[in-house]
């Protein structure tokens, strides 16, 4: 897999690369408009992430010249929070998904997989810790044979922290991303959340899947 | 005074002191044009009477009183305006005037006039002549020249106020028309706030006191907007610099994490950093957001959210939130009230006024949530039991980092928020073209209401409001 990032921020351009690196991805850094467009233009690459404020040539510029070439690789474009305009914009040119400095490098770790696949085709539809498995199509979660029906909201939070298996989420995280709140509500929210999910899929059984790390988070480890 | 409009002073102070004048001036007249006839009269009075008191010295020969052609001779050249009386000797009666019938003149001084009577009745001017054979007193009736004065007295009490009214008149219209730009500036500045400095006063083309007033109060604006706009974007650059750093620090403690390679103890403390630069990152976004919401510029969306939905939504998680304080939700909401917006900013203002709602109320208390559409505008009431907010601190409560002061909050402080709540939540209410309130009502409770215009279909877009049942408790 292959990724062209073109940032000029140095340190955010060397952070994603690194972020998405140990992720296994290969990254190529373009630190300008004109060189990014001229790479993106002569390189098949699986996916590209655009910023927005660029020298050169400004990042909306890129996308749409790239759309006009008929490069299909899908794009994500970087943005500043709150910049409706841009974004709006953005997606109009054929951007496939946006992000808001300052964003999560889990966040985009895992919208950049789910780019990639969806334009390879090869769609993740399940998730799978120890007996639990997650279809995301028909969205059945299944604990061995026992089917559990779940609110769309334990749907979404049983969906992020089954991501990132093994690795703690921590409340405001899940906050953040299953609520979309862009303050802090307070974390009982999440743990009230937690409860009812624990209640549904570890009741009664041996293995708890959902567990809580050291009151910060929590995280599904099948162990 | 000093309570009334400054034309209105100005009006009075004209027309007392234009009156003033007026009546001055009048006055003066008259006096020194009485003086001046009277002078006139005691003249010609005394020439009268010394030319028949020398017709009859020089007669020559007794006078005959009793022939009327001689009489007439002697005062041929004698006006008839003026009476005489002849004495010859002096004490003996020889001649009176016809236009005195039985009427007398007083004796007086020889030699100099002096005001008297005729007959005790009717005031004249008099003068006596004497010489060893004869004396002569001669009158002038002063009662025309009274009646002249008093006819010019009444022209002036006729005149003084008319003229008061007219210089009343001309003074306000005068006043009116010369602080007109006066006005016009009043106006103009009542338009110019903090979110609207670009604007500038009205410069009237004349080159007078107004024009410079406006000129130097217009550059007082520039300077103002100049720093106000220094303020704004040091705000907006320094919450925008912030980001690149802030998105580092999460970033690579989120790589750090996922890496696997931290020990236990170390791993706590940067899940603890995590999180911090989570609330750090929420406090730059709602810095960056107020200061566009100042520069006019907040990012307001046009898409139709369905505002009682939202709200419904939103009341499930503020159940869970107030659990810890058993306080417990009440909801009155309207059907398919649809607003015109960004559903982001809307979810955060409902959630900012009900995080308020829990955070300043009490154990066991309650939130009472009320949304209803007034012509054509949607009005959202949230009430909460709780210490009421201190009158001095009322104004305040929408202030940037302002937390009112009450043992409540601090107890509910693991609640969380950063001071900015209300704050966004009034700039987001005005994006939307309404306005946040803080109510006053009936004690022990504190009520938050915000209006925001209806969606122009939303009133006639009748939908079928299906609860939203899959968050409920399952």
């Amino acid at each position: 897999m292959r990724l062209l990032v073109i940032e000029d921020e140095a340190k955010i351009a060397s952070l994603l690369k690194k972020g998405l690196q140990e992720q296994g991805f290969q990254v190529d850094i373009s630190t300008d408009g004109e060189d990014g467009l001229e790479r993106a233009t002569t390189t098949p690459y699986d996916a590209i992430v655009i910023d927005i404020m660029l020298p050169k040539r400004d990042g909306l510029s890129v996308l749409k010249t790239l759309r006009s070439r008929k490069v299909t690789a899908p794009v994500m474009i970087i943005t500043a929070r709150g910049d409706v305009n841009e974004r709006v914009e953005g997606l109009n040119l054929g951007a496939d998904d946006y992000m808001a400095k300052p964003f999560s490098m889990d966040e985009v770790v895992a919208r950049i997989r789910a780019l990639v696949r969806r334009v390879t085709g090869e769609t993740i539809t399940l998730y799978k810790i120890g007996d639990l498995v997650m279809n995301l199509v028909t969205r059945e979660v299944l604990r061995g044979t026992r089917r559990i029906s779940l609110t769309a909201r334990e749907f979404r939070l049983l969906e992020h922290l089954m991501r990132l298996p093994d690795q703690v989420v921590t409340r405001t995280q899940l906050i953040e991303r299953v609520w979309e709140y862009h303050f802090d509500p307070g974390t009982n929210l999440v743990d009230v959340y937690i409860q009812r999910l624990r209640r549904k899929i570890d009741d009664g059984e041996e293995v708890k899947l959902i567990q809580t790390v050291r009151g910060v988070g929590y995280c599904v480890r099948a162990q | 005074m000093k309570r009334w409009p400054l034309r209105t002073r100005l009006v009075w102070w004209t027309v007392l002191v234009g009156g003033l004048s007026v009546a001055l001036f009048g006055g003066i007249v008259a006096q020194s044009l009485k003086t001046k006839l009277r002078h006139h009269l005691d003249t010609t009075l005394r020439s009268e009477g010394e030319s028949v008191f020398a017709g009859v010295s020089e007669l020559g020969h007794a006078m005959n009183w009793n022939d009327p052609a001689e009489v007439a001779r002697l005062f041929s050249a004698v006006v008839s305006l003026y009476s005489f009386e002849i004495e010859q000797p002096p004490g003996s009666l020889v001649y009176r005037s016809r236009a005195l019938g039985n009427l007398t003149l007083p004796v007086g001084e020889d030699g100099a006039a002096f005001s008297g009577t005729i007959g005790g009745t009717d005031p004249a001017r008099i003068l006596q002549l004497r010489s060893e054979t004869m004396r002569l007193r001669v009158a002038v009736d002063l009662s025309p020249f009274n009646e002249w004065e008093k006819s010019m007295w009444w022209t002036y009490a006729i005149i003084l106020p008319l003229t008061l009214a007219f210089l009343a008149g001309g003074a306000r219209w005068l006043y009116a028309t010369a602080l007109k730009p006066v006005d016009d500036i009043v106006a103009a500045a009542e338009h110019i706030t903090a979110e609207r400095l670009e604007q500038r006063l009205p410069v009237s083309g004349n080159r007078d006191e107004i024009a410079h007033l406006t000129t130097v109060l217009n550059r007082m604006i520039d300077r103002l907007q100049q720093s106000f706009e220094q303020a704004r974007r040091f705000s907006a650059d320094a919450s925008h610099e912030l980001k690149t750093p802030l998105t580092i620090i999460r970033g690579e403690l989120e790589i750090a994490l996922r890496s696997g390679e931290i020990p236990h103890g170390v791993e706590r403390t940067m899940l603890d950093l995590l999180d911090e630069t989570g609330r750090l990152i929420h406090i730059v976004e709602g810095l960056l957001l107020l200061s566009q919401a100042d520069a006019g510029k907040f990012p307001v969306g046009t898409e139709v959210v369905a505002l009682t939905e939202l709200i419904e939504e939103l009341a499930e998680d503020v159940e869970i939130l107030g659990d810890r304080l058993e306080i417990g939700v009440e909801l009155r909401l309207a059907h398919s009230v649809m607003v015109k917006g960004s559903p982001m900013f809307l979810r955060q203002l409902v959630l900012n006024l009900f995080d308020n709602a829990i955070k300043y109320n009490r154990q066991s208390g309650t939130i009472r949530c009320e949304l209803t559409t007034v012509a054509g505008v949607a009005v959202f009431r949230i009430a909460n039991t709780g210490e009421e907010i201190p009158a001095a601190q009322r104004d305040r409560v929408f202030d940037r980092f302002f937390r009112v002061e009450s043992s409540r909050a601090r107890m509910n402080a693991g609640v969380g928020g950063h001071g900015l709540g209300l704050s966004i939540a009034r700039e987001i209410v005005r994006a939307h073209g309404g306005s946040l309130t803080l109510e006053s009502s009936e004690p022990g409770w504190i009520v938050f209401q915000f209006t925001i215009p209806l969606c122009e279909f939303g009133a006639t877009a009748p939908r079928e409001i299906a609860r939203k049942n899959d968050d409920a408790l399952g």
